[in-house]
C-alpha cells in the first residue's frame, strides 16, 4: 500500500522544516529557566523530585511578584535521557529554540559537564543544583555555576562520622558504576585516609542493570568488615538491605541520600537503625530557609520533600534572586555578573559562589535512629 | 571460602533457573518461527508489570498475579504477531528484526507513559527471613520461585513433546511447507507459538520481578542473555537451555562474588564467546547453519 | 540528470540549505545526523552489500570517538590527525574482533558481534585509567578548519558541516570506485551465495574481512567527528542506544544503495528531534513511525526515491553495470570468452576415501583424466557422484587418500584456492546470485582473473580499466554463447529454470577455467535444450576443455563421452568406453538394467 506518494513526502518534508526552523516560545513577559533532566532512565526518580522542588520555588518566586519587572518566572523541561548527545542536543533547543535565558542541565554530572561545552559557546549562564563532580568547575567556563555540594565536602561530612567510631577498622563499599558512584567513593576514600580512618578492605561498583545483590553481600559478609558504605539507589537499595538480612550480614552503615527516602524508611524502617548517611538536606533541619520550603512544597505537593525537590528548590531561588538583581532588559554578560554575586541563604546552606563559580556548599549527616531521621551534624 | 563459594553457587542456581525460563521464550520463537524477536525483553518486562498491575491495582494474591501476567502477556505477543510480523513474512528477516526493534521501542515507551520511569516493587507475601541450611542461607520466596520455574519448564516440554499442539509446532519448525501439506494450518500454530514463547519470558519477568522490581528498561539485558543462552544451550533443546541458564546463573554468581559485581553481565557474553569459537556450531547438534 | 549531477546537487544542497537557518540548534541537530551517517555507510557495507548481520557493528563508531578523543588529548595528536588515527584504531580492533567471528556462521555471527561490542562497553566503564571510565572524557578539543580569526564570521557549525558532506562525499565517492570493481562485485557475491561465490575464486573470509574493516573504518572516521564536535565522549557512545539507532536509519534508508545510509542518517537523525513536539512519547511515536516505513517502504526511503524518479526497475545494485561493448560476430572460438587461468593438466584421483561419521560414501576411488577429456561420470542415486565433485572442488575434504591436479596435491585445499588452479563446476542444485542481473552473474565469475586490487580499483588505473572492459566483454560473449544476450539485465532469481541453468554455464566459462565438472546439467531440461547442452560440449571439446559431466540421461553420456566411469554405492565399478560400459555386467546390473541400448 502506497503510503508514501511523493505528493505527500513532498508535504511531510516542507511541514518537518516549518516544525524544525519555528519558534516554540511565546513571548509574553516571562524569563524562562531551561531545565534538561534524565526524566527517563534510572535517574527518572530523582529528576521528578528536583523538578517539583523547582516547581515550588518557581510559585513561591512568581506569587512574590515575579522576577522584577512585572516578569514571571517559567519553567522550560527537556528530557536528555541521561545521553551526552542529548544533553547537548537539549541545552541547543532550549537556548536557540525556547529562548531560555539560563539553563540547567542536570542528572547525571556527566551531562552537566557535556553541556558546558555548549553554555561556555553560546556564552549563556548555566546554573547547576545536582551535579557533584569536582571536575565540573574544571571545564574553564566562565558561566558555569555550581550551586549544590560536591563529592568531595559530601565525603568529608561522612568521613567525620566514620572515624568517629575507634572500633571502625575496616569497611567495605559498594556503589554505583557511573560517574557518581566512582567520585563517591574515591571521594570517601581519600577523606577517611586523611582523617586517619579504617581501611577500605573492599569497593566494588554495580552496574545500574543490576538488580541482585546477594553474590556481591556475601563477598562482602567472608570479609567481615566493621562497617559498611553502602550507596545503592531506590529500589535497589531495598532489595540490599533485604538481602543483607538474608543472608545474615549485620554491621553498621553508612550512605548517602540514597538511604534517606521515605519509601525506604517504610518498607525497611528497623533494617535501617543505626545507619548515618550523609545528605545536602533532610526535612529535620530547622532553619528558616528549610521551614519555608517545606511549607511551600507541602502546599503544593501535599507531601514531604525531599534532599533532591530541596536542590531543586535551591536552583531557582538562586536563579531568581540574580535575575531579580540584573533586571530586566539584562543580557547574558550582566545574568553571569548578578550570578556571581549571588549571598543566598538556601536550606542547605548558605550559596555563594567563589571565583571558580563552585559554591561549595557543605554537606550533613543524618542517622536513622527509632524509626526517623535525625540531623547528626 | 567454600562456604562462600557454596553459598554464590545455590544463589546462583536460582537466578539461573529465571533466565533459562526467559531464554524458552526467545527459543520458542526463535527456534520455531526462525524469528530473531528483538522485542521480547518488553515481553519479559510486561510480565513483570502485568504481575504488578494484577497484585497492586487488582488486588489478586500472588499466585493469580503470575498466571494473569502470563495470560496478559501471550496476549501481546500474539498481537504482536499479527501486527508486526505476519505482514512481513515474505521480506527478507532482517525486516522482522526491525519491526520487532520498533515493537520493542513502542512497548518500553507505553510501559514508561503507563506506570511511569521509576521501579516498582510487586509486594511478597513472602518474609525476609533466611531459612538456614547448614551454612546455606535461603528464603522461602526463592525456593518458591524456583519451583514455579522449574514446573513451567517441565510443563512447557512436556507439552512440546506430547501434546498435539506440541507437535504441530515442531513440526513447522523442522519444515514448513511439509508441515502445510499435513494439514496444519501453519498461521493459528504460529501465533500460537508466539503466544507460547510470550508467555514464558512473561513469566520470567514476573518472577523476577516478584523477587526485585520493576521497571520499563529492565528487558534490555535479559534479551541479550537469552541469545547467549540459546546460543550455548542448542537452538531447540529445552534441556540445553535449561542447564546453562543454570550455569549462567552460577557463573555471574561467582563472577560477583569473586571478581567485581560490574563484571557480571560479562560473564554470559565472555562465556558465549568462548564457546563459540571452541564450538562453532554452537553446542546442540541442530546449532549447524543457525537461522 | 546524470548520477554525479544528481549526487553533487543533493551534497550542495545538504552543505548550504541549514546554512539559511542559522539556528545553533537546527545546525547541530543537521550535523549530528550527518556525523551518524558515517556509522551508518560503515554498517552499509558490511551489512548491505557484504550481506553480513553484525549486529554489533555500531560500536566502532563510539571506539573510533575514543580513539580520537585519548589521542588528541593523552597522545596530543592535532585534531586533524586524530580523527583519521582514530579511524584507523577502529580499523584495527575491529579486525581482531572480525577475525574470530567469521567463524561462525547464521545468526551465531551476529549475536557474537553484539557480545563483542558489549564486551567494549564494559572495558570502557572499568578501564578507568585509559578511558575515564562513566565519567567519560570532557573537553575534547573542537575541529576547526579555519582559526577564528581567519573565519570571516562563519560559524564553527557551518565548518563542520563543510567538512562533514565533503568528507561524506569523498568516503561515498571511493566507495562507489570500490563497489563497481571486482572487489565490489565480491561483496555482493558473497552474500547473494557464499558457496558459489567461493567456488568462483572468491576467498570468502578475505573480503568478508575486508568489508568488516573498511566498514569499521568509515564508522570509526564518523566516532572521530562526533568527539571533536560534540566535545564529550562518555560510554553511552558504545552502548545499545547508538547500536539501535544506527540500525534504524540503515534500514529505513534502504540497504545496499549508496544514498540509503545518508538518506536515512538525515531522515531519522531529525526526526527524533521533531518529536520533541511529544517529549515524553517520542519512542513511541519513533516505533510507530518506523513500523508504518517497514510495512509500506521495502525498501527504505533510497526505494522511495527511486520510485519518484521515472523508469528505475528498482532491482539491485544499478552501481555494477559496467559498459558492454557491443558484440560484433559470436565468439568463434569459445576460449577467446575468458583468458586460460591456468595450463591444463590431468586430475588424478588416488584412493580417495570419504566418511561421514560411519557411512562411507567414497571408497578407494582411483581414477586419471586427460586433459581434453570428455568423461561422463555415472552411477545410482547416493553412489557418491556428487561428493566426489565436492571433494575435487575442495568443498569437502577427503578422509584418506589424494587428489591431483597438474600432478600438485589438492585434497583438502580450500574451493577458492582450487578455483585459482583452473577448475570450475555447476551443481546439482540451480545455484546462482539471485539478486544480481544475468551480466553481474557472469562478470563476478571473472573475479580470478580481473583486477582487484583497490588501489587501482580507486585510482581506475589503465590496468584496471582494460581488466574492466575484458570483464565486459567476457560477460558479453558468455551471455551470447548460451543465448541469454536479451536477459542481461533481468535478475538471475527472475529467469526461468531453463535459462538459469544456462546462465550457469556462462558463469563457468567466464571464470577462465579449462577443467569443467558439470553435476547433471540436462536435469529438467527438454530434448531440444538438451541437445544444445551436447552441442556446447563437444564445442568445448574441440577448443580444449576438460569437462567431466554427471548425468542420468544414458542417450547423451552415450553419444558424447569419450569415457565413461561408474560408480556404485562409492566404489568405482567401471573405467572404460562407453560402448564396453553399456555391456559390462556389473553396470548394467547396478544402473543401466538389462535391454538398455544407446541411441
Amino acid at each position: 500500500m502506497k503510503i508514501l506518494t511523493p505528493l505527500r513526502m513532498k508535504l511531510a518534508i516542507v511541514a518537518c522544516s516549518v516544525l524544525l526552523t519555528g519558534s516554540f516560545g511565546n513571548a509574553a513577559e516571562t524569563v524562562k529557566l531551561g531545565v534538561g533532566l534524565s526524566m527517563t532512565g534510572p535517574l527518572a526518580f530523582l529528576s521528578q523530585q528536583y523538578l517539583q522542588g523547582m516547581k515550588a520555588a518557581v510559585d513561591v518566586v512568581n506569587k512574590a511578584g515575579g522576577v522584577g519587572g512585572g516578569r514571571m518566572l517559567e519553567l522550560v523541561v527537556r528530557d536528555h535521557k541521561g545521553v551526552p548527545s542529548e544533553a547537548v542536543a537539549v541545552t541547543k533547543r532550549l537556548i536557540e529554540e525556547d529562548k531560555a535565558a539560563i539553563v540547567d542541565i542536570d542528572l547525571p554530572s556527566t551531562v552537566a559537564i557535556a553541556a558546558e561545552a555548549v553554555t561556555k559557546e553560546s556564552k549563556v549562564p548555566q546554573i547547576a543544583g545536582f551535579t557533584f563532580a569536582p571536575a565540573a568547575v574544571q571545564q574553564g567556563n566562565t558561566f558555569f555555576f555550581r550551586a549544590c555540594t560536591t563529592s568531595d565536602l559530601i565525603g568529608d561530612a561522612l568521613a567525620q562520622s566514620i572515624v568517629a567510631d575507634k572500633n571502625n577498622k575496616t569497611i567495605a563499599m559498594l556503589a554505583p558504576n557511573d560517574d557518581y558512584g566512582r567520585s563517591a567513593i574515591k571521594s570517601l576514600s581519600e577523606a577517611i585516609a586523611r582523617a586517619g580512618g579504617p581501611k577500605v578492605v573492599y569497593a566494588d561498583y554495580y552496574e545500574r542493570t543490576q538488580s541482585d545483590f546477594s553474590a556481591v553481600l556475601l563477598k562482602m559478609k567472608s570479609l567481615n568488615p566493621d562497617s559498611l558504605f553502602i550507596d545503592v539507589r531506590w529500589p535497589a537499595s531495598l532489595t540490599v538491605l533485604k538481602q543483607m538480612v538474608e543472608i545474615g550480614l549485620k554491621k553498621p552503615l553508612f550512605s548517602s541520600v540514597n538511604f534517606y527516602n521515605a519509601k525506604l524508611a517504610e518498607q525497611a524502617g528497623p533494617l535501617l537503625e543505626g545507619a548515618q548517611m550523609s545528605v545536602a538536606w533532610a526535612p529535620v533541619f530547622t532553619d528558616a530557609a528549610s521551614v519555608e520550603f517545606v511549607k511551600a512544597y507541602e502546599a503544593m505537593f501535599k507531601q514531604t520533600p525531599d534532599d533532591s525537590a530541596s536542590l531543586g528548590w535551591t536552583t531557582t531561588m538562586v536563579t531568581a534572586q540574580a535575575l531579580k538583581a540584573a533586571g530586566p532588559g539584562f543580557d547574558s554578560e550582566a545574568l553571569r555578573k548578578a550570578l556571581s554575586n549571588v549571598n543566598y541563604n538556601s536550606p542547605q546552606g548558605p550559596v555563594k559562589f567563589d571565583a571558580k563559580g563552585d559554591a561549595s556548599v557543605a554537606a550533613h549527616v543524618l542517622r536513622f535512629k527509632d524509626g526517623g531521621y535525625h540531623l547528626v551534624r | 571460602m567454600l562456604e562462600l563459594a557454596f553459598q554464590q553457587v545455590v544463589n546462583g542456581l536460582l537466578v539461573g533457573a529465571i533466565y533459562a525460563l526467559m531464554a524458552l521464550g526467545l527459543m520458542v520463537i526463535l527456534g520455531i518461527l526462525r524469528i530473531i524477536n528483538m522485542a521480547q525483553g518488553e515481553l519479559y518486562m510486561l510480565g513483570g508489570y502485568f504481575c504488578y498491575f494484577a497484585s497492586v491495582t487488582l488486588g489478586v494474591g500472588y499466585v493469580p498475579a503470575i498466571i494473569f501476567a502470563m495470560a496478559a502477556t501471550a496476549g501481546v505477543g500474539v498481537l504482536m504477531d499479527r501486527l508486526a510480523v505476519r505482514p512481513l513474512l515474505r521480506r527478507p528477516f532482517y525486516m522482522v528484526f526491525l519491526s520487532t526493534f520498533a515493537v520493542s521501542m513502542i512497548l518500553e515507551n507505553a510501559a514508561e507513559l503507563i506506570w511511569g520511569p521509576d521501579p516498582q516493587n510487586i509486594p511478597s507475601p513472602f518474609s525476609s527471613s533466611p531459612i538456614i541450611i547448614g551454612p546455606i542461607f535461603l528464603t522461602s520466596q526463592k525456593l518458591f520461585i524456583f519451583a514455579v520455574a522449574l514446573v513451567t519448564i517441565i510443563s512447557f516440554a512436556t507439552f512440546l513433546r506430547w501434546t498435539r499442539v506440541g507437535m504441530a509446532i515442531r513440526a513447522l519448525a523442522r519444515d514448513r511447507d511439509a508441515a502445510l501439506l499435513m494439514g496444519i494450518n501453519a498461521d493459528r500454530i504460529q501465533s500460537i507459538t508466539f503466544g507460547i514463547g510470550a508467555a514464558l519470558s512473561g513469566a520470567a519477568g514476573a518472577l523476577l520481578g516478584a523477587m526485585f522490581n520493576v521497571y520499563p528498561t529492565m528487558g534490555q539485558l535479559p534479551l541479550l542473555k537469552g541469545f547467549a543462552l540459546v546460543v550455548m544451550g542448542g537452538m531447540g533443546s529445552v534441556s540445553g537451555v535449561f542447564v546453562a541458564g543454570l550455569m549462567l546463573g552460577v557463573a555471574e554468581g561467582l563472577t560477583a562474588g569473586f571478581l567485581s559485581i560490574g563484571y557480571v553481565d560479562l560473564v554470559a557474553f565472555a562465556t558465549m564467546l568462548v564457546v563459540l569459537l571452541i564450538r562453532p556450531q554452537g553446542l546442540s547438534k541442530w546449532g549447524k547453519s543457525g537461522v | 540528470m546524470s548520477r554525479t549531477g544528481t549526487w553533487l546537487a543533493w551534497l550542495l544542497a545538504l552543505a548550504a540549505l541549514p546554512a539559511l537557518m542559522p539556528n545553533p540548534y537546527v545546525q547541530y541537530v543537521v550535523n549530528s545526523a550527518l556525523i551518524l551517517a558515517f556509522a551508518t555507510i560503515g554498517l552499509n557495507v558490511i551489512f548491505g552489500y557484504a550481506g553480513q548481520h553484525a549486529f554489533g557493528f555500531p560500536v566502532f563508531f563510539g571506539v573510533g570517538a575514543y580513539a580520537s578523543a585519548l589521542l588528541s588529548i593523552d597522545a596530543a595528536l592535532p585534531v586533524g590527525l586524530a580523527i583519521p588515527a582514530g579511524a584507523l584504531v577502529a580499523g584495527g580492533i575491529s579486525a581482531l574482533i572480525g577475525f574470530p567471528s567469521f567463524r561462525l556462521r547464521g545468526i551465531y555471527f551476529g549475536v557474537a558481534t553484539i557480545a563483542f561490542s558489549y564486551v567494549i562497553y564494559i572495558i570502557a566503564q572499568n578501564w578507568v585509567g585509559l578511558t575515564h571510565g562513566p565519567m567519560g572524557i570532557p573537553l575534547v578539543p573542537p575541529l576547526n578548519l579555519l582559526p577564528d580569526r581567519a573565519a570571516f564570521g562563519v560559524s564553527r557549525d557551518v565548518q563542520t558541516r563543510l567538512i562533514l558532506v565533503s568528507t561524506i562525499a569523498i568516503v561515498i565517492f571511493m566507495l562507489d570506485r570500490i563497489l563497481r570493481s571486482p572487489i565490489g562485485r565480491a561483496w555482493l557475491a558473497i552474500r547473494e551465495n557464499e558457496n558459489l561465490a567461493s567456488s568462483l575464486g572468491i576467498a570468502p573470509l578475505r573480503y568478508q574481512m575486508a568489508a568488516f574493516v573498511t566498514g569499521a573504518v568509515i564508522s570509526g572516521l564518523g566516532g572521530g567527528f562526533y568527539a571533536h564536535y560534540v566535545g564529550f565522549v562518555s560510554p553511552t557512545e558504545l552502548g545499545f542506544h547508538y547500536i539501535g539507532v544506527v540500525f534504524i536509519m540503515l534500514i529505513a534508508g534502504g540497504t545496499s544503495t549508496l544514498a540509503g545510509p545518508l538518506i536515512g542518517s538525515v531522515v531519522f537523525g531529525v526526526l527524533p528531534e521533531l518529536l520533541r513536539v511529544a517529549e515524553m512519547a517520542r519512542n513511541l511515536l519513533l516505533g510507530v513511525i518506523l513500523l508504518l516505513c517497514i510495512v509500506a517502504m521495502p525498501e527504505g526511503l533510497a526505494g522511495i526515491w527511486k520510485r519518484l524518479q521515472a523508469g528505475r526497475a528498482g532491482h539491485g545494485p544499478r552501481s555494477l553495470d559496467a559498459p558492454m561493448p557491443a558484440v560484433t560476430h559470436m565468439a568463434e572460438e569459445i576460449a577467446q570468452i575468458a583468458p586460460s587461468l591456468s595450463t591444463s593438466g590431468s586430475l588424478e584421483i588416488r584412493d580417495l576415501t570419504k566418511q561421514f561419521d560411519g557411512l562411507t560414501a567414497l571408497q578407494a576411488v582411483s581414477f586419471i583424466i586427460q586433459p581434453g577429456e570428455v568423461v561422463g561420470l555415472i552411477g545410482p542415486n547416493g553412489a557418491g557422484k556428487t561428493t566426489l565433485f565436492n571433494v575435487i572442488t575442495g568443498v569437502l575434504p577427503p578422509t584418506s587418500g589424494s587428489v591431483f591436479y597438474c600432478a600438485r596435491e589438492i585434497g583438502g585445499r580450500t574451493p577458492h584456492a582450487i578455483a585459482a588452479l583452473g577448475i570450475t563446476r555447476t551443481y546439482q542444485i540451480t545455484s546462482i546470485f539471485p539478486e544480481l542481473t544475468a551480466a553481474e552473474n557472469v562478470m563476478v565469475a571473472t573475479h580470478l582473473w580481473s583486477c582487484h586490487n583497490p588501489f587501482d580499483a580507486l585510482l581506475r588505473s589503465k590496468r584496471f580499466r582494460t581488466a574492466e572492459v575484458a570483464v565486459g566483454r567476457t560477460a558479453e560473449m558468455a551471455l551470447a554463447l548460451v543465448g541469454l544476450q536479451a536477459s542481461r539485465h533481468i535478475p538471475a532469481g527472475a529467469l526461468s529454470y531453463g535459462d538459469q541453468r544456462r546462465l550457469e554455464v556462462a558463469v563457468a566459462l567466464a571464470t577462465g577455467a579449462r577443467f569443467i565438472l558439470l553435476d547433471e546439467p540436462a536435469a529438467g531440461l527438454n530434448a531440444g535444450e538438451t541437445e544444445e547442452l551436447c552441442g556446447l560440449i563437444r564445442r568445448l571439446r574441440s577448443a580444449g576443455f576438460t569437462v567431466v559431466v554427471i548425468e542420468h540421461d544414458m542417450r547423451m553420456v552415450m553419444s558424447l563421452c569419450d569415457r565413461i566411469i561408474v560408480i556404485n554405492y562409492g566404489r568405482k565399478i567401471f573405467d572404460g568406453s562407453p560402448k564396453e560400459a553399456a555391456v559390462h555386467p556389473e553396470v548394467v546390473d547396478a544402473y543401466l538394467g538389462a535391454g538398455t541400448s544407446d541411441a
